[in-house]
């Protein structure tokens, strides 16, 4: 039965090469957008070297003070209250402190390298999944000496040091000199919790580390033991905060610092004013963007697939003469045109691989690596097979209705 | 026509949404456009930006590497001039803003500017009337702010602005002491929008450190002087974090911020009408073959070949226009209920300019089908039938 | 085999009403060869559709091999379509996009249980009955009217109906085409018993088969016996 569908659909659409190419040309385009659109999502959002188990990570990336009168004030958490609150947490099993990264001026061969720095401690290494090239990250014990050691991405070894040794050679940045012990494959820009050019120790900024103030320029990295204890560390922090504004010299403030997953704490940003967890909002504006963004192409597809499925009232006719009931119908034109969609989504998943690749080479993102994998395969099968069932449902419906009689006669109405 | 209603209704529906569609992205284009053929009000060329992190708790230490900045920096022959400001340097993306109020005007939200004397010189500001800040300033009692044009219309309209007093607070007031044109910080893309600047007196703000400092550099002047620069700034400014960028590379990731996703959305636009574009022209072609019995009976009963084409383009344009209408009633709301603050101006543009897009699009999508319709021989089409 | 009571059928518009058939009792039995004649528009091919359960009656009752048909919903009259009726028409309506084979195939896609091996060979049987068993590879564009009608029947036949109603099916073919078609269905019926009502324009194709009932303005008006083929 499948197979007979789709044999007619293939020969319907080499016949009607015109309303074939726009079908295709639409279809096509949508995914392609689409995809590249998940794409960037789950670049930014999705498991993602060094971010790789994301369900058992959390970050921590804002401290919220609301004073009585309604004035605000929120940024990165300090090193004092990461190190003396989050770091003493329970339930996960690992915590690590890093700075917000900040650019810096180095100059090399009379020319300027504008370096992104970040300060980390040692548990930094052991929670992200880094793709090391060469050495190896920083142990406990540099931290604790304060040693001037680096790890470096690909780019800037490339920059200094082009094909020749890097590891053990030091590198000026900022008129500092550190001795490079790793090279790391680049970390896109857009994973700001752990992106940087250059990682030294935290232990380097500890004149910051008096600030007791709760606001600094820190953000702390929390690894759980398993999925399943995110909750729990959730409600750990929730009850320290408890406790943290209980304790703040400074009464009737509001604290607000939740440990999110990347996604959540975008979500508590943009839509919850920093203070509520909008997670599901944020799905139902983006689902709503996606819908609204296929309409158009969708009205389209149904105005040809009409045309396309008008021109075969005939068959139809014949169809239900010789027994095909109104659902086998409709059955009939759901598969062809989930048959077009899919061919649509092959030559999508091309063009999507072709801008994808374009938008890498262009630089637009900093280190940005956008590749169609496994997962982002998955969302445009599923985007293509909906586009198929709602263009092709409605046309299918309309003609499963046609009369037999009046499809034989040509099915003008 | 009439009794194909559904088809024309999901004609009209698809020419309705592609019409918002371009309605949208059309404001967004003609409004950043309209913002960017208006003055910045400064040069930016030959401008750098050093942004100063002071690492150091003692703010009287702090205060003395500031002024010894300032002075070393003056000392390089290959620097015109410099001054300190507020992070909030052109194309930066650090904001300040005040609200201002004066006589019936209340809460007017401005942008706003600290500057030295010499920021002048390396913005090369031009002020309309009155005058720039000056040492006469540091006696004065009101602290004074030279305004722009946007400000000062906001605030006293017609009047004459120089010489009048803006309330700060209970103890403060700002003097104005000149106007200038425009002054379009954060981008080249951004509205015209109220600013002002006040004085940097280092002698007198005692405990503040300024975050930024401005310098122009003579033309021609590159890498090498800035690294010697660097070198020996962070000589006098142990354990500053300090960065330079020139602010021509800041334009240039501010452009790119607006422009990117606009071309982004330009081109998923452009996707979409060209979809509809083809997708219409399928359905018009189409619908005329289907159609020949009826053309050739027209024919046949003495319609020219003229008259076919003009009644099939005109049923299109019934069927566009109708879309349009309703299109045209949503777009309306914009301007009406004023939504997003912008200029009636680029929403009633942006639908004229999108009425005159879709038409175009429908009429040259029909022309093809419509002239294939008027060459249809009234014999071979009765014939079919 | 077929048993038509108090048939009527009135088309609606909304402004005109056309009564199409009027009180129309007619009586197939089980491996009869029926004729229906009757100038355009006299309600003919309304009644065979009414009989094929393409179209339903305003009023009266139509009984398919002793089954009364009122109440069925669309899937039902599908599937008795499917078993019992195969249908040949004046303009063949084959599928232009498929062969030969898969346009006489199709009756059986929608029968389950049944392999596309069994289909392919029946499909080759039915072929072979038709005399077209040569050309099953080719697309109904390349075939002649007249074997593009024989495709047709080997497509009615396939599923081996007990009812074949077939529409001015030399209507659109030269006599001598004409003549082959009917003498196919002649053997039809006289060899498997098959029950074949006709319409026709063609007095001398009509005077061929065992019955004549004429139809005038949605009414019969005549019924003729012309002979007994079970008995010759």
């Amino acid at each position: 039965m499948l197979k007979n569908y789709i044999k007619i659909a293939w020969k319907v659409l080499l016949r009607r090469k015109f309303f074939t190419f726009i079908s295709l040309f639409g279809i096509s385009f949508t995914l392609m957008v689409l995809m590249v659109v998940t794409a960037l999502f789950d670049h930014t959002f999705g498991p993602q070297m060094p971010e790789q188990k994301t369900d058992e990570l959390l970050f921590v990336n804002i401290m919220r003070e609301q004073r009585d009168g309604g004035f605000m004030s929120s940024g990165p958490p300090s090193y004092y209250f990461l190190n003396r609150y989050v770091h003493t947490l329970e339930t996960p099993e690992n915590v690590s402190i890093n700075s917000v990264f900040v650019t810096v001026n180095s100059y090399v061969n009379n020319k300027k390298l504008a370096l992104d720095i970040k300060f980390t401690d040692a548990q930094f290494w052991q929670i992200l999944d880094f793709n090391f090239l060469e050495g190896k990250p920083f142990g406990k014990q540099e931290v604790a000496y304060a040693s001037r050691v680096a790890v470096i991405n690909e780019n800037t070894r490339r920059q200094y040091f082009g094909t020749g040794e890097a590891i053990g050679q030091e590198i000026e940045v900022d008129q500092v000199n550190y001795k490079v012990v790793g090279v790391v494959e680049d970390v896109p820009v857009l994973r700001l919790h752990s992106y940087a050019d250059i990682w030294v120790p935290i232990t380097l900024r500890s004149q910051e580390f008096k600030n007791t103030g709760l606001r600094g320029t820190y953000f702390a990295t929390i690894k759980a033991r398993q999925a399943a204890d995110i909750p729990g560390i959730k409600n750990e922090y929730a009850h320290m905060m408890q406790e943290v504004e209980r304790q703040n010299p400074e009464k009737g403030t509001a604290l607000h610092s939740f440990p999110d997953s990347i996604l959540e704490s975008f979500a508590r940003t943009l839509l919850g004013k920093g203070r509520e967890g909008k997670l599901g909002l944020l799905y139902v504006i983006l689902t709503g963007i996606t819908l609204l963004f296929m309409l158009l192409p969708t009205i389209n597809l149904i105005n040809i697939n009409i045309s396309r499925i008008m021109e075969r009232s005939s068959e139809i006719g014949v169809r239900k003469a010789f027994g095909a009931s109104s659902n086998t119908i409709i059955g009939q034109f759901v598969v062809e045109n989930v048959f077009l969609t899919l061919i649509g989504g092959l030559f999508g998943f091309a063009l999507s691989a072709l801008v994808l690749e374009m938008i890498n080479d262009s630089r637009l993102i900093a280190y940005a690596d956008l590749s169609l994998n496994l997962r982002v395969f998955a969302w445009g099968l599923l985007l293509c097979l909906i586009f198929g069932l709602i263009s092709g449902v409605y046309p299918a419906f309309k003609m499963s209705r046609l009369h037999a009689v009046e499809a034989l006669k040509g099915g003008s109405k | 026509m009439w009794n194909r209603k559904k088809s024309n209704f999901l004609l009209i529906t698809e020419i309705f949404f592609s019409f918002l569609v371009l309605f949208g992205v059309m404001s967004l284009v003609i409004y950043n456009y309209l913002n960017y053929t208006k003055p910045l009000g400064y040069d930016y060329e030959n401008v750098w930006h050093i942004s100063l992190r002071p690492n150091s708790d003692s703010t009287a230490q702090n205060r003395l590497v500031q002024e010894q900045l300032l002075q070393r920096i003056r000392g390089f022959q290959q620097v015109e001039a410099a001054s300190y400001s507020n992070s909030n340097v052109p194309f930066a993306f650090s904001q300040m803003g005040m609200s201002l109020s004066y006589g019936n005007a209340k809460d007017v939200q401005t942008n706003a500017f600290d500057a030295q004397d010499d920021l002048k010189d390396v913005l090369r500001l031009q002020v309309r009337e009155g005058r720039w800040f000056g040492p006469q300033d540091d006696a004065s009692t009101h602290k004074p702010v030279v305004i722009n044009g946007m400000l000062k219309q906001k605030l006293f309209g017609e009047e004459d602005a120089l010489g009048k007093l803006i309330p700060v607070d209970d103890s403060t007031h700002y003097k104005v002491v000149g106007v200038m044109d425009y002054y379009r910080a954060y981008s080249e893309y951004d509205a015209d929008a109220p600013a002002y600047f006040s004085r940097i007196n280092l002698q007198e703000n005692n405990n503040h450190l300024w975050g930024s400092l401005l310098l122009r550099v003579k033309p021609g002047t590159g890498v090498a002087f800035e690294e010697k620069m660097m070198k020996e700034l962070s000589g006098i400014a142990k354990d500053w974090t300090m960065e330079v960028a020139t602010l021509e590379t800041m334009r240039q990731s501010k452009v790119r911020l607006t422009l990117v996703p606009m071309i982004a959305l330009g081109l998923v636009c452009g996707f979409l009408i060209f979809n509809v574009a083809l997708g219409l022209f399928g359905v018009l072609w189409y619908n005329i073959n289907k159609r020949t019995s009826e053309i050739g009976l027209r024919r046949a009963m003495g319609a020219t070949a003229g008259q076919i084409y003009k009644q099939f383009l005109g049923e299109i344009l019934v069927v566009t226009t109708f879309g349009l209408l309703l299109g045209c009633f949503f777009a309306g709301q914009f301007p009406l209920l004023g939504v997003f603050e912008l200029s009636p101006e680029v929403y009633v543009t942006a639908i004229l300019i999108a009425v005159a897009l879709i038409y175009i699009l429908v009429i040259s999508c029909a022309l093809y089908p419509s002239r294939q319709a008027a060459a249809i021989h009234p014999a071979t089409a009765l014939h079919e039938e | 085999m077929i048993t038509l009571k108090n048939i009527e059928k009135v088309y609606q518009t909304k402004s005109i009403e056309t009564v199409a058939l009027q009180n129309v009792n007619l009586t197939v039995p089980q491996g009869e060869f029926l004729s229906i004649m009757g100038p355009s528009g006299c309600g003919k091919s309304t009644l065979l559709n009414i009989m094929g359960l393409l179209d339903v009656p305003s009023s009266g009752t139509v009984e398919i091999g002793g089954k009364l048909i009122t109440s069925y919903k669309d899937k039902e009259l599908a599937h008795l379509r499917n078993e019992k009726i195969g249908f040949v028409f004046q303009s063949y309506h084959l599928i232009q996009d498929l062969s030969v084979l898969d346009n006489v195939e199709l009756p059986l896609l929608y029968r389950p249980h049944v392999s596309a091996a069994d289909r392919r060979k029946r499909a080759q049987v039915a072929l072979e009955k038709v005399g077209l068993s040569s050309r099953t590879g080719h697309y109904p564009s390349q075939l002649s009217g007249g074997q593009r009608q024989r495709v047709a029947i080997a497509r009615a036949l396939i599923g081996m109906p007990e009812i074949i109603l077939a529409d001015e099916p030399t209507g659109n073919l030269d006599s001598v085409m004409g003549e082959e078609i009917m003498q196919i269905l002649l053997d039809l019926n006289r060899q498997e018993f098959t029950t074949i009502v006709m319409v026709t324009h063609d007095e001398q194709m009509a005077q061929k088969t065992e019955r004549l009932v004429r139809f005038f303005d949605g009414q019969q008006v005549s019924d003729a016996k012309l002979y007994d083929f079970q008995k010759a």
